[in-house]
């Protein structure tokens, strides 16, 4: 090893290492324990960061979503750079505190259907009247993709963005098996018909 | 000083303040976090001079499950619905259940179009289940439930626990001798069949 190597190899083990272990040679009890309870509390403090404004993985139950989400035994990826609604586009899979039962720590997973300002049907396709409605300020629509079976805006209206905690980026079996990439399937209005009155005449 | 001694000292000063940051944020999320009262709309409790002299009360929230055992008359924090950046702080009035007759004075300090919103309410609401209705304490300039109707229980993130700032009222909790003037009858919170678990 040539000398200049060792010397930063020393300069850097220097760097790192940690004071003299003056408990852990006289008590190593305590020792121990402290480690326990200092891994226990940064484990707690770093765990609420990431889960709240980083990224969290959670598995879901409930028929609601059920072409994208399975009744059981999906887990979720969900970003929670997008919480109060930040950056979403109509079409993405929020997760949300739920308004009824949030409080007992219930939370859902809906696709975000209208945005404050968006103009959005009111009932099911086809079911009543077909009322349009418009989202307040500070609002969004959101509604399953299992329309029959899914408690949604549809039943209790416009939720408050504040109530909105992240977005689905993807989703996996259990231990990441299936990883799949969440995509926006909202498309472009599609410029069909237009093309094809061309061609008649 | 030496190289060494430079990264060090970086080191240590980039992990502790690190630390020093996450700890604040977990504090301000789970455990307690004081904040100001600014406007008019909690007018005779907190922040009384704010029109004049500009000075704001400042109080600490609890953020630890912060709607078990809510009470009417409870000083409550949420992410407004019209705009979730911003807390508002405003008095619960009614639990779910109750039945609040709206105060017609407050009607009067609003827009026209919030007038006709309001109207829709026909003079009364029944709080539905896990809902709260909240206002402010001064009739005019609070933007509260009467604008956005009852708020979600879910929504609530903190409660007041008292005042820290200023310093002669450490520890006193005002808005307890204040007796809102919207009327409520009291009800029972009953789940609906279709949002049973």
């Amino acid at each position: 090893m040539s000398s200049r190597l060792s010397y930063y190899l020393q300069r850097s083990v220097r760097f790192l290492s940690p004071a003299p272990p003056v408990i852990a040679n006289r008590y190593p009890r305590l020792h121990n324990v402290l480690w326990v309870t200092k891994a226990a509390g940064y484990a707690l403090l770093f765990g609420h960061l990431i889960t709240t404004y980083g990224f969290s993985y959670t598995g879901t139950w409930g028929v609601s979503m059920l072409p994208s989400i399975a009744s059981s035994g999906d887990f979720v990826l969900i970003s929670k750079f997008y919480r109060h609604g930040r950056g979403l586009e109509v079409g993405d899979l929020v997760t949300y505190k739920h308004p009824y039962h949030g409080d007992q720590g219930l939370y859902g997973i809906k696709r975000l259907v209208g945005l404050p300002g968006d103009f959005v049907l009111r009932d099911s396709p086809g079911a009543k009247e077909g009322v349009m409605i418009q989202v307040p300020q500070g609002h969004c629509w959101i509604v399953g993709d299992n329309l029959p079976l899914s408690r949604d805006s549809r039943m209790f209206g416009p939720i408050p963005l504040g109530l909105i905690k992240g977005k689905v980026i993807a989703k996996s079996q259990l231990f990441g098996r299936d990883f799949k990439w969440m995509k926006n399937p909202l498309q472009d209005v599609a410029d069909d018909m237009h093309d094809e009155e061309d061609e008649t005449i | 000083m030496s190289p060494i001694l430079t990264g060090r000292v970086l080191y240590q000063c980039a992990k502790a303040s690190i630390f020093t940051i996450s700890v604040a944020i977990f504090a301000n999320d789970n455990l307690f976090e004081i904040v100001s009262i600014s406007g008019k709309s909690m007018t005779p409790a907190l922040s009384p001079d704010h029109n004049t002299s500009g000075t704001r009360d400042w109080i600490v929230l609890r953020k630890m499950q912060p709607t078990n055992n809510i009470k009417r008359g409870d000083i409550v924090s949420y992410p407004s619905p019209h705009n979730p950046d911003k807390i508002a702080v405003k008095r619960v009035i009614g639990l779910d259940g109750d039945t609040v007759l709206l105060d017609q004075r407050r009607r009067s300090a609003m827009p026209p179009e919030k007038q006709r919103g309001w109207d829709t309410w026909g003079g009364k609401c029944v709080v539905p289940y896990g809902h709260l209705w909240v206002e402010g304490d001064h009739w005019s300039g609070s933007l509260d439930s009467n604008h956005y109707g009852p708020i979600p229980k879910s929504l609530i993130d903190g409660r007041a626990l008292g005042l820290v700032w200023p310093w002669s009222r450490f520890g006193q909790t005002p808005w307890t001798q204040y007796r809102s003037k919207t009327r409520v009858i009291e009800g029972i919170a009953v789940c609906p069949k279709e949002w049973e678990l």
